[in-house]
């Protein structure tokens, strides 16, 4: 109920080859089309990468599985996943960080090793124990690996995104290198977190380590993204002309930028910069539009916005998704179910207080409790997705074959902002060499990012390295 | 044990100490601050802080270590001035402590004496380094128009009524705001929006606006239950506007057009009742009347009773583009009843039929599910007892509604009588055609040829200079003219052509950015141009482009002679695109802008509805727009005793005798009430959605009025919660101080929780109470500096007694909101003459924004690095 869109997406979008009477979407014409998507059905599949974001981390004790291997037991919160037992991993005790013991403030400590000896004010963060911003940090580090830089300014810094590093090589070969969504519409004014800028907490996904990514949370303009703005039936001849002139547009302003770069200061360089690398990314899409001029007509109407319910938001979001995996539009897809420090409340489940705050419960078992109701239902909707995903044909099998998806949180515990020990369930068969149907526990401080190493290599993109990290996760795959 | 005896020193100075301390004080001695600190501070230091915060142990993870040398003061300027607030409020070192946490020696127990002179010598120390900073104007970064000022600019530039950036992605904020050069980036997808969006502009000022498909748009609110009326009441709203039946929502109107309102109510009314009457309302003024006239023939799903659910009732209308405020509501609630009922004007209908004896109603008691499913959409039309029933307690509730034995008696007056939804479906007739706005903006005179040859290079030419906000040379006009001919060569019309040369402009660096030309190789700091100052003027006061007269100012060459600037500048306050002021830097400001995303829980606070939150919302900007317009003293945010207020909120307040949907200004005298610390808005945004926090509300006032942010606090503090948990039978201002009890805590929390302590009368969203639960509420409270108050109007004394630090804040902000870049210590200085001019021109608002146009930092711009 209350949905915006009057109208449901339906289960199957279709593809139109070469010389369809289709007209090309406005911002179509630029990208490079879908004769791949006509061909997956003829072809072997290829693999896909999915993120998952929950924010403010869970319950743990809650979520850990019972036993080991390929006999463990779904928890409370996992119960939603036990239907695709076959289909996924449960991995513990992976993390970003070496966990802390945790400390008494009252208590006369021992004394640490003085502060002073790691040079006071100029100590790096992760030295500091009980360094502010487990939020903003939790949501950068998660896909990064790497700390954010501690500042509410122009410097924002972390570190390129397992999924950027993905779809950087992925360039050219779908319509969109990747897709970035949330379902938190919330405004974010200020320093959102102990000292951070609102961005860390905002996005989990990073081009490059100083350009985050913002994510798209309007389902109207995800749709566009996928397949255009324009009236479909417009001339074509027009249509052709209208992207011709787009490219000379193009060419002019690119001209300018790049005239005024010899002018200006550093700061202002770097603002250009961002200006010519927008720019260069539409131009390229052009080029590649023009030598590809199948058209996907999505066989759908356009959402009309942001549906009021969360749970029906979430699910537009999760069947454009889907849609966009089929249509191979892109293979690399992130979604934050929520922003981290998300502030939503839960009214539908009788969960009526704020998310964040409820999760510094200190042991009061009312707010575990209503963490864990939605830490549930955050794992319920998420099913939805998957059931999807399996459900839908792709190649010699179905999209959860040829997909990983990640479904976590880069805190384990929020009432202590613990980045170690984060829950992570990895969805999918990865094109067939996962082993799945198994729990896998690994030693507290094992790194995630060997998760994403070993996540890579699936995706035909190996890496030697990423963030320090250079080995892989041999337990969760075959051969 | 001895504790520090209040004293006359405003613990806030700290904070400010460079605005406080003596310029005198800090000439005294220029000897090396070396031998001074080792002399003055560190015996200090060594005998009352080390013992904790040295090399054994760091309670609170800090120790002093890191700082023990002179060149500290100036290097880490924030943490000493935290060090210095700490010592200053007496709240270390601590005068008690849990026993455990004591240290060997016992607590330290410096004199009074020896306080003061650490305290002095540190502020000297400060006001020293102060009087050595030599003011420069800094740089403004390339800044890109965020969302609020590219919707501003598009619409002024090109005459249009269009919204693009409403779908660009957020703009990322900092130091408060979100007009920051250096956060607002750029990407490829908002590289892709801008393309579309230059595109759906430029069309639109030449063609018209797109043609819509119409489409359907549901307003609704969250499920919320409502008091159920057993009697008719002495009084009560008959337009329904003010009462929890009606739904209030602001709704944009994409294009000017027709539009189908399709009202739907809900709930059960006595049968014999005469049809529910329901008012259409548009921007708070009625529209039309509609008639609900349920069908009575036998019984409706429960029995006995008119049903009113799912009877959509249609009203088509003209309404212009943009946003509007739509409400629908139940008019004359208690009127129409049959005769047994006792209200006024009674139904002339037959007498109900006798209730046919039926078996006791199957009231379908749904379990919340573990998991719950969202409500089918259509589930209050099909099954009014289906629906999962969320746990209300005693106001009714979903389920309530099959809830009562109707063989019992009449059926009650009301059961959940109200607005379930309104669709919006539209546009029809949608005005086709560019606008006489646009064309009187984009050509030059009226019968203008478009055949001349020189036509397209004579539209281009005006458009450049105002798109660009500056004089742009030949060179710039013939590539854009080139664009033009492009098309032209290409069989497309002349406005096709001008289309294609306006969309280049839209997406141009030029426009997109505003970019400030470098100061000459051999300067350090240089004037910015004076359409460089018209744009800052112009971006900072309405959020928008220069506005001919201003261009025309800076093409003269005029703008910098200060009368002009002056004159300017008051007349850009006293136009109504001021008003972006109170919606953007006030907005950000006081926060208020979560007016728009805050959730109160409805089922603790079911007044609040769409109508109070538009409400509330509108009241802060009002009055802040009153204090701009007016030109009145900033004081008047802290202490005015009048505000501004409809029915509706004026009802929520306690206040009588404000009838209708206008605000206006009303006297405040004998309420609680007075200044912005006691707005609604103010006071829900600074709560949690089910209760409220002194400590949000005591971090509010510190940071946006007295401007003394607390730092962040540490992690694994223990939560108010534990301590809640452990005394569930104690107040919460009893558990704010067994909370601040723990040292860590203690040292911010003793400045926040007074401060919201005193403002524990007002709940969670801002109505006055005089219990929490069953606790009564005791709002006095005492200040580290000793300073005591009895509750609100004592408290709201203090805060005003303290209009000095207020005006530095209210400085700072406004500077940060102008400039688009954080401050510098070399913008202190700047500060400091903004503060002492204000207070020479009675705190006028004018005087704060006419000296921040004059001020080094917005009128020059420092040589980059290259």
């Amino acid at each position: 109920m209350n949905i915006i869109t009057q109208k449901h997406l339906p289960r199957r979008t279709f593809l139109k080859g070469l010389g369809a009477t289709l007209a090309l979407p406005m911002l179509d014409a630029m990208v490079p089309a879908m004769a791949r998507g006509a061909q997956l059905a003829a072809s072997k599949a290829p693999n896909r990468l999915g993120f998952a974001y929950i924010p403010n981390g869970v319950t743990m004790a809650s979520w850990a599985p019972a036993g080991e291997g390929s006999a463990f037991g779904f928890s409370r919160i996992l119960k939603p996943f036990e239907a695709y037992r076959n289909d996924l991993m449960v991995l513990s005790g992976l993390g970003h960080e070496i966990p802390r013991p945790p400390r008494d403030p009252d208590a006369v400590e021992a004394p640490p090793a003085p502060k002073a000896a790691t040079g006071g004010k100029g100590a790096p963060e992760e030295l500091i124990p009980g360094n502010p911003g487990g939020h903003a940090t939790a949501g950068s580090l998660y896909l990064t690996g790497v700390r954010p830089k501690k500042t509410i300014g122009m410097d924002v810094q972390s570190g390129t995104s397992v999924d950027q590093v993905v779809a950087a090589a992925m360039g050219g070969k779908t319509r969109l290198p990747s897709l970035e969504l949330s379902c938190d519409d919330t405004r974010s004014v200020g320093n959102c977190d102990g000292g951070y800028s609102c961005v860390y907490n905002n996005t989990i996904c990073w081009r490059n380590p100083s350009s985050p990514l913002p994510p798209e949370t309007n389902p109207r303009m995800v749709f566009e993204r996928l397949f255009g703005t324009e009236d479909f039936g417009m001339d074509p001849q027009v249509r052709a002309r209208r992207v011709q002139y787009r490219s000379s547009i193009l060419d002019l302003v690119g001209e300018r930028a790049r005239g005024l770069m010899g002018t200006l200061g550093a700061s202002d360089k770097r603002k250009v910069d961002e200006y010519l690398h927008g720019v260069r990314e539409i131009e390229k899409r052009i080029q590649a539009a023009e030598r590809d001029q199948t058209q996907i007509d999505p066989g759908i109407d356009k959402p009309a916005g942001i549906p009021v319910q969360f749970a029906e938001h979430l699910k537009l979001m999760f069947d454009l998704q889907v849609m966009a995996w089929q249509g191979d539009l892109t293979r690399v897809m992130t979604l934050m179910i929520g922003r981290e420090g998300s502030l939503r409340t839960y009214p539908e489940i009788g969960v009526p207080d704020s998310h964040h705050p409820l999760t510094h419960h200190r042991n009061n078992p009312a707010f575990i409790e209503k963490v864990t109701q939605i830490n549930c239902y955050h794992a319920q909707l998420f099913t939805y997705f998957i059931d999807k995903l399996k459900n839908t044909p792709d190649g010699d099998g179905s999209l959860l074959d040829h997909s990983m998806v990640v479904y976590g949180s880069g805190i384990s515990e929020g009432n202590t902002h613990a980045h170690s020990d984060l829950p992570t369930v990895v969805f999918g068969h990865g094109g067939g060499r996962l082993k799945t149907g198994q729990h896998v526990r690994y030693p507290i401080g094992t790194p995630m990012n060997r998760l994403f190493l070993t996540m890579m290599d699936r995706m035909g993109v190996p890496q030697e390295n990423f963030s320090g990290t250079t080995e892989m996760l041999s337990e969760i795959v075959t051969g | 044990m001895h504790r520090p005896s209040p004293r006359l020193t405003v613990i806030f100075s700290a904070i400010f100490a460079w605005l406080a301390v003596p310029v005198a004080f800090a000439q005294t001695d220029a000897a090396s601050a070396g031998d001074h600190y080792q002399r003055e501070l560190r015996p200090f230091l060594a005998k009352n802080c080390f013992v904790c915060h040295g090399a054994e142990r760091q309670s609170g993870d800090f120790t002093l270590l890191p700082f023990d040398k002179s060149s500290s003061l100036s290097q880490d300027r924030e943490d000493w001035k935290q060090i210095l607030q700490m010592i200053e409020t007496g709240e270390m070192p601590p005068s008690d402590l849990p026993a455990k946490s004591i240290p060997p020696g016992g607590l330290p127990n410096p004199t009074e004496a020896e306080r003061q002179q650490a305290i002095q010598w540190i502020k000297g120390e400060f006001a020293r380094a102060d009087a050595a900073i030599k003011p420069i104007a800094g740089r403004v970064t390339a800044r890109r128009l965020n969302r609020v000022e590219y919707n501003n600019t598009i619409q002024e530039l090109l005459g249009i009524k269009l919204w693009p950036a409403d779908d660009f992605p957020q703009d990322d904020a900092s130091h408060g705001f979100d007009n920051i050069a250096d956060s607002l980036s750029m990407s490829p997808v908002l590289m892709e929006k801008y393309m579309i969006a230059a595109e759906r502009a430029a069309r639109m000022a030449l063609f018209g606006p797109e043609r819509l498909h119409p489409a359907t748009k549901k307003l609704e609110q969250l499920e919320r239950d409502v008091l159920n009326r057993t009697e008719v009441p002495k009084e009560y709203d008959v337009t329904g506007l003010n009462n929890d039946r009606s739904l209030h929502a602001m709704h944009r109107f994409p294009v000017d057009g027709e539009y189908l309102f399709r009202v739907t109510s809900r709930g059960f009314r006595p049968l014999g009742s005469n049809p529910l009457e329901l008012g259409l309302w548009l921007d708070g003024k009625m529209v039309t009347e509609l008639q609900v006239d349920p069908k009575e023939d036998g019984p409706s799903l429960l029995g006995g009773r008119q049903d009113l659910f799912g009877k959509p009732q249609e009203f088509r209308m003209f309404v212009p583009a943009g946003d509007h405020w739509v409400a629908a509501t139940v008019l004359r609630m208690f009127e129409g009843l049959p005769p047994m009922y006792n209200g006024p004007n009674p139904s002339k209908r037959n007498p109900p039929p006798p209730v046919p004896e039926t078996p006791a109603p199957v009231v379908v008691e749904v379990p919340a599910p573990a998991v719950a499913t969202p409500l089918p959409e259509n589930a209050a039309v099909a099954a009014a007892g289906d629906a999962p029933a969320p746990a209300v307690g005693a106001r009714g509730g979903r389920g309530g509604r099959g809830g009562r034995n109707r063989n019992a008696g009449p059926a009650p007056i009301d059961t959940q009588i109200g607005i379930d939804y309104v669709d919006i479906v539209g546009p029809y007739k949608q005005v086709q055609g560019p606008s006489a706005e646009s064309i009187r903006k984009l050509f030059p005179r009226e019968n203008f040829d478009r055949n001349a040859s020189r036509a397209a290079n004579e539209v281009l030419s005006t458009f450049l200079h105002r798109a660009f906000r500056r004089p742009v040379t030949r060179a710039e006009i013939a590539k854009y003219v080139g664009l033009y001919t492009m098309v032209r060569k290409a069989g497309d019309s002349f406005e096709e052509g001008l289309a294609v040369a306006i969309q280049a402009v839209l997406v141009s660096p030029d426009f997109l950015y505003r970019i400030e030309r470098e100061p000459a190789a051999k300067s350090i700091e240089a004037p910015i141009t004076e359409h460089e100052l018209a744009t800052r003027l112009s971006y900072f006061l309405w959020s928008s482009m220069p506005d001919d007269e201003l261009l025309a100012a800076a093409d003269r060459g005029m703008l910098r002679k200060p009368d002009v600037l002056e004159n300017q500048v008051r007349r850009m306050l006293r136009s109504p695109k001021s008003v972006s002021l109170a919606k953007n830097f006030a907005g950000q400001w006081l926060q208020i802008r979560k007016m728009e995303s805050v959730t109160p829980d409805f089922n603790l606070f079911p007044d609040f509805d769409g109508y109070l939150r538009m409400s509330m919302l509108q009241e802060t900007e009002l009055f802040f727009d009153h204090i701009v317009r007016e030109d009145r003293s900033i004081t008047e945010f802290l202490d005015a005793n009048y505000s501004f207020l409809n029915e509706r909120l004026a009802g929520f307040y306690g206040i009588p005798g404000v009838k209708g949907t206008e605000f206006r200004k009303v006297e405040l005298k004998g309420t609680p009430r007075g200044g912005i610390v006691t707005h609604a808005s103010v006071l829900t945004v600074s709560s949690y959605a089910t209760r409220t926090s002194p400590v949000l509300r005591g971090k509010w006032i510190l940071d946006n009025i007295l401007n003394a942010p607390p730092p962040a606090p540490p992690d694994n503090v223990p939560a108010l919660e534990d301590t809640i948990k452990g005394n569930p039978a104690a107040s919460l201002r009893d558990q704010l101080a067994m909370h601040r009890k723990n040292p860590s805590c203690a040292s911010c929390h003793s400045r926040m929780d007074p401060l919201g302590v005193g403002l524990e009368n007002f709940d969670a969203i801002g109505a006055w109470r005089t219990l929490d639960g069953r606790m009564p509420i005791d709002a006095s409270g005492k200040l580290p500096d000793g300073r005591s108050f009895s509750g609100p109007d004592e408290l709201r004394g203090i805060i005003t007694a303290d209009r000095g630090e207020f005006a530095a804040c209210l400085a700072e902000k406004m500077l940060i909101y102008a400039l688009g870049r954080g401050l510098e210590a070399h913008d202190r200085p700047t500060v400091k003459e903004l503060t002492s001019k204000l207070e020479k021109n009675d705190y006028r608002f004018s005087a704060l924004v006419i000296e921040i146009a004059k001020s080094l930092p917005f009128q020059k711009r420092t040589r980059g690095k290259p």
